[in-house]
């Protein structure tokens, strides 16, 4: 995810020192093909053994398969044989930050994955390699992508840790709210923990998935507005079908653009989205590529998707290949592109507050604890006192009064704010009136669907109604953005019990669900 | 039977009648003769006095008496009877008529020739019939015998009563017994001996060098086991010669050697008593002093022990190392110092300090701490110094030791419980934090006055409805009672800081008002209720009021949560602080174990593992508690894993056991990052909770602290601008000096080494106590110019200078002052002075080299050095007022900020030194006011640090030492200190000891 944040660090920095050999066999690194880079390297080091130069496109080839401690001791041996080569510096940084990052993490495959995790994040493992699987499958589908080697994802602990192993400062990744990223034939994300209201994790681990997809065919060709279109649009396909169906805020950003004409031009995306002033352009920015790209599968399916990717292999410019691709050209696409989001009748939702995505604090993450919705909710709001006794007051059993203080606060607050109806469907549904639960969170739902609350709530909802089916869709997406509440797992493991077997309801599930919701309370 | 037998039988009962009677009358007679013989040699004896004769002539008495006796009383009448003949006689001498018949029927007997034996059988039958009706007891009466027995009766009772008579006594008891030497000498007035001359040598113990006397009068005067040569000449020729110890040579005697004409002896000095000469001549009766010569045996003091701590009866949150001072003086030389500790009523405990070697004084610091064992809450530690001297010769004490023992008073200290108090106040504070919950629940659920359609119904729908209210009234009133109770409980304890006091007794008050309006109108209401009158719209006022008093009882609820979780935050920040301090002294320790693997300090890391390790679960525990109770909303629960922390804990445990020093030092390195990344994280929770919910106070105290550091910003441009002042001054000193100074410095080292040299003897023992201190305080002094001349400290050595020429000084007014008394002075005292007036000379020409080094202020200054140096005066004066000022709005405070009261206290007490700064600079003393005015500058900084780290609730327990107040911090100059120190040691008298010893500590701050 913005890609274009990450320079192109490894062609930036061309090593002078080196054969045209080794320059060739790190090129074809760095155009992920790695089988022909691995073959070719062999060749070399039987002519050149030990030279510091095959040292060193063996440690980077460590390095891409993940194996960093390998990386370490080759990256370490090339450098003291030439202690002048940044390049070999560089490398060896970062393989000893991506070795510090996932030291005494844990390790668990399936079969094109390799999910390495801090021990206390193991409840997400078994989901996310779910649905890395179900999205390798779509990808395979709609882009022909075929895994040929074992695509490693790392989880880091912290946003902090994320800076290290990649070439972003933390700043960096504090202000745009960096949580994942696709680099150096890996995938690699902060834990959902580390979020005050967690995040989609398992769609950004299938975005992320995406990016590795497109640079895979594309020899990493593709243009950062086509990948992250790419990545955008396909992020969802692990667990529904394609659509240009967007969240309500980049739906309402898009519609107030459309209304006004401010769309941000492909131009000005040129060469980074990252460069766009505003955080909100970029947002836009996002919106529009992924509908462009909606727009294109709209026209000619995911073969459309395939043969643009291809025209970029094969070195054709982007916008050409996305048109050609339509069978028509840049200046058409882009009228087609624009009837689409048209078509679309994309909605503004007043009073709609995005949800940023902010870290938590370093105190915060030692305490292991999992996101919490109170962190909504900073002493100073004047609504702050309100949650704070109708908290004290449910913690006590006194749920009625519970909701007289958080009815308090949501008129202080004001409608747009989602955390009293969440505080208000959950003492409902302590009061035993599910209807009313389901009612106060309806609206916060669909507006945030990014949080994991309103979902939860409608979950449990829905569950107490005796409408376990809908009841688990909507626990899995809250699943899907904070796995770290028992609740979920104790919800989903009841809707399990509601409901009868089928492929989506494996006893494996079933028993983790149960697992879990022991587990983690 | 035959007649005649008949006669011889009575006769026979005649004879030994007659014997009877005489032998009692002999006895009665010689025993009352020997009496009266006893009686006259007794008052004899009495009057002569003891002499070998007695006994002699006593025996020879007795035998004498005895054999008259017995031949008087049974030899002679034996052999005057032993035939019938005489026994005839006496018979007819007592009866005349038969006086013939019976001598005639004696002497015939029967078988006579030419008498014919009928006649004589005839006659002998007569005077058998004759003699029959005679009693022998009647013939030979026993009168004469009880006349005598008499006469012996009376001659006993004169004894017996003269017997009282201590004379006689005494001369009855010389009559039986060989006098001693003392008692058998002749007694002369003159003297035996002349020229005496006493050698002493004193116990090696005192280090004291033998003594010689000459001339003496032959008194002995020493410490106890000094062993004493006495020679003399004899001024009478004498051939065995002794001396007799006590009053009457009671205490036995001695031997001593006679030769050419002098006397010998040698003795060891045990006791205090006397002693005599014995000469015995080659003719004539041993003679001996009739006067007899003192033996003084001097007492070995004990030692004298002073012991400082930081308070007499120390009271602690917790377990703490104590700082302890002590000090111990000994007439002849010290042991060693231990300190005696013991728990409770346990037994002691004895932790050696120092062994002195013979130093006459030892004084230091130690950090007390009782190991082994865990201080548990109410634990009494009673401890004291103890020291012992090196006296031998007195045996041993009741420690089985050597030496005598002397003692310091003893000090307490107790051991609070502070956790568990917290833990108590928190939990009753919680108990009220839920009841006024319970409350708001129920005041928010009472909803709206039933209406009913019919009349009746809505009376009693509405009387329920004020049952309701009622019921809650008097609930919040009954929990307002146990807060208002709380609240006293706490300001008469006072361990809460003011400020949660107010913020309790706040919530009280504020509540309480709300309760007096509520309670008019549910009066009112109740009065419509018994008229009937009561509908839904009569409880109008009483909702409307009940929504202030519900916002109300919402502000209280949320401040108490608050209040309980800035306690409770603070108190586990706290304890992280302490396990950081914890790391850190295992830190120190671990190096000194590695560097010195001295099985000591193992133990001692072994034990402070053991503490941290507890301190680490009891952390955990909180933390878990903290979580389960809910005592911060989430946000707040940002608590470290104190999982790894064991776990690391652990491992440097089993490093330890291991003993390799590389691994511990890596394990504990690891323990520590732990730990500090744990105490940071702490903190920030309970700063960032003080931050977010008491915002006003973090306003006030943000402000204050500003103040604060705007204040010590001047103060430290004052104090730096002083010192500018003062080097300038050093300079110019140095400048005019140039040349001279090195020469001067070179004169001044020589003097001083001289000095020192001087001042290394000792003063002998008549020299007296307090020129034997004076000396002692000079050579302290001396050892000081050793370091501080070249140090160049110059100032400083000049106070030292004086203060040694004020020792001397004071050494030779008590040496001409015990001259003058003595008149007589020893040879060896005579040196000593002289010596000591050498090295008064001296030290007063180093104080004048000194003065030419170090001016006087005014002298050294310049006219406008001196000006610059009163505007730093005003400068720093008016520092002080706005000190002062700061302090008053501190103390104004209080209730706002916590700790304020005590940081005004603080701080006015830094402007007093704000005013001593000024005060030094007004006069030019530009060094001295320096020196406090920076002295002021970082105490502010420390006051603003420790603003920044103000508490709400209780301090946790440090495991920092408690100092002696003013023992380090001090800068007061070392000069005035050790004056003070001195002046300590002078006993004042016994009810204002406690007084003087505090009011010396507070000077000393």
């Amino acid at each position: 995810m913005k890609l274009g944040f990450l320079l192109m660090l490894l062609a930036a920095r061309l090593p002078p020192d080196m054969t045209e050999d080794g320059r060739k066999i790190e090129q074809l690194f760095d155009e992920w093909r790695f089988d022909e880079a691995g073959a070719a390297l062999k060749v070399l080091a039987q002519a050149r053994a030990g030279s510091p130069e095959v040292i060193y496109l063996q440690g980077y080839e460590r390095y891409l398969s993940g194996d960093y401690p390998a990386a370490v001791t080759k990256l370490k041996m090339a450098s003291t044989q030439a202690p002048a080569a940044a390049y070999i510096k560089e490398t060896l940084v970062l393989a000893e930050a991506a070795g510090e990052a996932v030291k005494g993490h844990m390790e668990k495959r399936s079969a094109h994955f390799v999910l390495r995790f801090p021990p206390e994040d193991a409840v997400i493992a078994d989901d996310a390699l779910e649905g890395l699987e179900a999205a390798v499958a779509v990808l395979t589908a709609d882009l022909g992508f075929v895994p040929k080697r074992p695509i490693y994802v790392d989880i880091y602990r912290n946003p902090s840790d994320l800076a290290a192993v990649s070439t972003l400062t933390e700043e960096e990744v504090e202000r745009t709210g960096t949580i994942a990223l696709c680099k150096w034939a890996r995938l690699m994300a902060t834990s959902p923990r580390a979020l005050r209201f967690g995040y989609p994790w398992l769609d950004s681990l299938s975005h992320e998935l995406v990016h590795y997809a497109v640079s895979s065919l594309s020899r990493d060709r593709a243009p950062v507005w086509l990948q992250e279109g790419l990545a955008k649009f396909l992020e969802r396909r692990w667990r529904e079908p394609a659509s240009a169906e967007l969240p309500p805020s980049m739906q309402h950003l898009l519609a107030k653009a459309l209304a006004s004409g401010k769309l941000i031009t492909f131009e000005a995306m040129h060469p980074s989205m990252a460069k766009l002033p505003r955080a909100e352009d970029a947002a836009l920015a996002f919106a529009e590529v992924a509908t462009a790209v909606a727009a294109l599968h709209a026209r000619g399916g995911a073969e459309s998707l395939r043969e643009a990717i291809g025209h970029v292999r094969d070195g054709m410019d982007a916008r050409q290949a996305v048109a050609t691709a339509a069978s028509t050209s840049w200046p058409q696409f882009e009228r087609n592109w624009k009837t689409f989001m048209a078509a679309q009748h994309y909605k503004t939702f007043p009073g709609l507050e995005p949800v940023t995505r902010k870290f938590r604090k370093a105190g915060a993450l030692a305490g292991k604890r999992g996101p919490n919705e109170d962190e909504a909710v900073s002493g100073a709001d004047p609504a702050a006192r309100f949650l704070r006794l109708g908290n004290m007051l449910l913690l006590r059993n006194r749920p009625r009064a519970a909701t007289v203080e958080y009815e308090k606060g949501a008129k202080v607050a004001g409608p747009s704010h989602w955390l009293f109806p969440v505080k208000l469907g959950r003492t409902y549904l302590a009061l035993g009136d599910p209807e009313k639960a389901l009612k106060s969170v309806a609206e916060v739902q669909a507006l945030y669907p990014e949080l994991p609350w309103p979902s939860l709530i409608a979950g449990q909802a829905l569950l107490a109604k005796g409408e376990p089916a809908k009841a688990l869709l909507a626990l899995r997406q809250s699943l899907a953005t904070n796995p770290f509440d028992p609740t979920v797992h104790c919800a989903m493991a009841d809707a399990y019990h509601k409901l009868p077997p089928g492929p989506d309801i494996t006893p494996a599930r079933v028993a983790r669900a149960e697992r879990h919701c022991i587990e983690l309370r | 039977m035959e007649e005649i037998e008949l006669i011889r039988r009575f006769l026979g009962a005649v004879r030994r009648r007659a014997l009877l009677a005489q032998a009692l009358r002999a006895a009665a007679a010689t025993v009352a003769a020997l009496l009266v013989a006893f009686l006259i040699l007794g008052a004899w004896a009495g009057r002569v006095g003891p002499a070998p004769f007695w006994p002699t002539l006593t025996i020879a008495i007795v035998l004498v008496f005895l054999a008259a006796g017995l031949t008087w009383g049974w030899i002679a009448p034996s052999r005057r009877l032993r035939h019938e003949r005489a026994v005839a006689s006496l018979v007819g001498h007592q009866v005349p008529p038969l006086a013939s018949d019976l001598l005639s029927a004696v002497e015939l007997a029967p078988d006579s020739p030419g008498i014919s034996p009928t006649i004589t059988h005839a006659f002998h039958a007569s005077v058998a019939q004759a003699v029959s009706p005679l009693d022998p007891r009647g013939l030979v009466p026993l009168r004469a015998a009880a006349k005598m027995g008499l006469l012996l009766a009376a001659t006993a009772m004169v004894l017996g009563l003269a017997i009282w008579k201590t004379d006689l006594r005494r001369g009855l008891s010389l009559l039986v017994r060989n006098p001693t030497r003392f008692e058998g000498a002749a007694i002369t007035g003159e003297p035996l001996i002349g020229d005496v001359r006493i050698i002493y040598t004193f116990p090696a113990y005192t280090g004291l060098a033998a003594r010689v006397v000459e001339g003496s009068t032959g008194d002995l005067v020493a410490l106890k086991g000094t062993k004493v040569t006495l020679e003399a000449r004899l001024l009478r020729s004498a051939r065995e010669a002794r001396l007799l110890f006590g009053d009457a040579g009671e205490a036995g005697e001695g031997p001593a050697a006679v030769a050419k004409g002098k006397l010998t002896a040698a003795l060891t000095l045990r006791d205090s008593g006397s002693y005599r000469v014995w000469l015995s001549p080659r003719l004539g009766r041993p003679v001996r002093e009739a006067r007899p010569h003192r033996i003084v045996v001097e007492t070995d003091r004990p030692p004298e022990v002073e012991i400082i701590g930081p308070a007499d009866r120390l009271e602690l949150p917790a377990p703490r190392p104590v700082e302890v001072a002590y000090s111990a003086r000994d007439d002849f030389g010290l042991g060693a110092v231990d300190l005696v500790y013991r728990v409770d009523e346990g037994a002691e405990h004895r932790l050696p300090l120092k062994e002195a070697n013979g130093t006459r004084s030892a004084q230091g610091k130690t950090l007390f701490e009782v190991t082994g064992v865990t201080l548990p809450p109410g634990a009494r530690v009673a401890y004291r110094i103890e020291a012992r001297d090196r006296d031998d010769v007195s045996g041993t004490g009741n420690t089985g030791n050597v030496g005598k023992t002397g003692s310091s008073r003893t000090l307490y200290l107790t051991i609070q419980n502070p956790r568990e108090n917290l833990d108590e106040q928190l939990q009753r504070e919680r108990e009220i934090l839920d009841k006024l919950l319970a409350t708001l629940g129920d005041r928010l659920e009472m909803g709206e006055p039933p209406m009913a359609p019919a009349a009746g119904a809505a009376a009693a729908n509405g009387l329920a409805y004020l049952s309701s209210w009622v019921a809650i009234h008097d609930n919040e009133e009954s929990h307002l009672a146990l807060l208002g109770r709380m609240v006293d409980e706490e300001r008469r304890s006072g361990s809460a800081s003011k400020t949660l006091v107010n913020a309790l007794a706040g919530i009280a008050d504020r509540l309480g008002k709300q309760m007096r309006e509520e309670s008019a109108q549910l009066q009112g209401l109740r009065g419509r209720a018994d008229q009937g009158a009561l509908t839904a719209a009569a409880f109008g006022k009483l909702r409307s009021a009940a929504d202030k008093h519900v916002v109300e009882l919402e502000s209280a609820v949320l401040l108490l949560d608050d209040l309980i979780g800035r306690q409770r935050l603070e108190d586990l920040a706290a304890l992280g602080r302490e396990l950081t301090g914890a790391y850190k002294r295992l830190q120190d320790l671990l190096a000194r174990y590695n560097s010195t693997r001295d099985e000591a300090l193992k133990r001692q890391l072994e034990r402070e593992m053991r503490d941290l390790r507890a301190r680490i679960e009891e952390m955990a525990r909180k933390i878990a508690e903290v979580k389960a109770r809910n005592e911060v909303s989430g946000e707040w629960q940002n608590m470290p894993d104190m999982k790894e922390a064991m776990e690391k804990a652990a491992k440097l445990d089993q490093m330890l056991e291991k003993g390799d020093p590389q691994s511990m030092s890596k394990a504990l390195a690891e323990l520590g990052s732990t730990l500090e990344q744990l105490q940071r994280m702490l903190d920030k929770n309970a700063d960032d909770f003080g931050s977010d919910r008491f915002p006003q106070e973090n306003k006030l105290a943000t402000e204050m602290m500003k103040k604060l550091g705007d204040l010590e910003g001047d103060q430290r441009s004052v104090a730096g601008d002083s010192q500018g002042l003062a080097g300038e001054v050093d300079q110019e000193v140095q400048k005019r000096l140039k040349g001279e100074a090195d020469k001067l410095l070179n004169g001044i080292k020589e003097k001083a080494e001289a000095l020192r040299k001087k001042l290394g003897t000792s003063a002998p023992r008549e020299a007296g106590e307090v020129a034997r201190d004076e000396l002692e305080r000079s050579q302290e002094a001396a050892k000081q110019l050793k370091r501080l001349i070249p140090a160049q400290e110059l100032a400083e050595a000049k106070k030292e200078t004086e203060r040694l020429s004020g020792s001397l000084k004071r050494m030779r007014r008590s040496l001409d002052d015990r001259a003058t008394w003595r008149k007589q002075q020893s040879p060896s005292t005579e040196a000593f002075s002289a010596e000591m007036a050498d090295a008064q000379k001296l030290a007063q020409e180093l104080q004048d080299d000194l003065s030419k080094l170090v001016p006087r202020p005014e002298e050294a200054m310049s006219q406008q050095q001196r000006e610059r140096s009163r505007g730093l005066g005003e400068r720093q004066g008016s520092l002080q007022e706005r000190g002062r000022q700061l302090a008053d709005e501190m103390g104004k405070k209080a209730g706002g900020i916590p700790g304020a009261d005590r940081t005004g206290e603080e701080l006015k007490s830094i402007a007093e030194r704000m005013g001593e700064a000024g005060g030094d600079l007004q006069r030019g003393s530009a060094k001295e006011g320096a020196g406090k005015a920076q002295e002021a500058a970082d105490r502010l900084a420390k006051l603003r640090d420790g603003m920044g780290k103000r508490q709400m609730g209780r301090s946790q327990a440090s495991r920092e030492p408690v100092r002696i107040p003013g023992a380090d911090e001090s800068k007061a100059p070392r000069e005035w200190r050790a004056e003070l120190m001195e002046a300590m040691r002078e006993r004042a008298p016994e009810r204002f000891r406690e007084e003087v010893r505090r009011y010396y500590e507070e000077l000393v701050k």
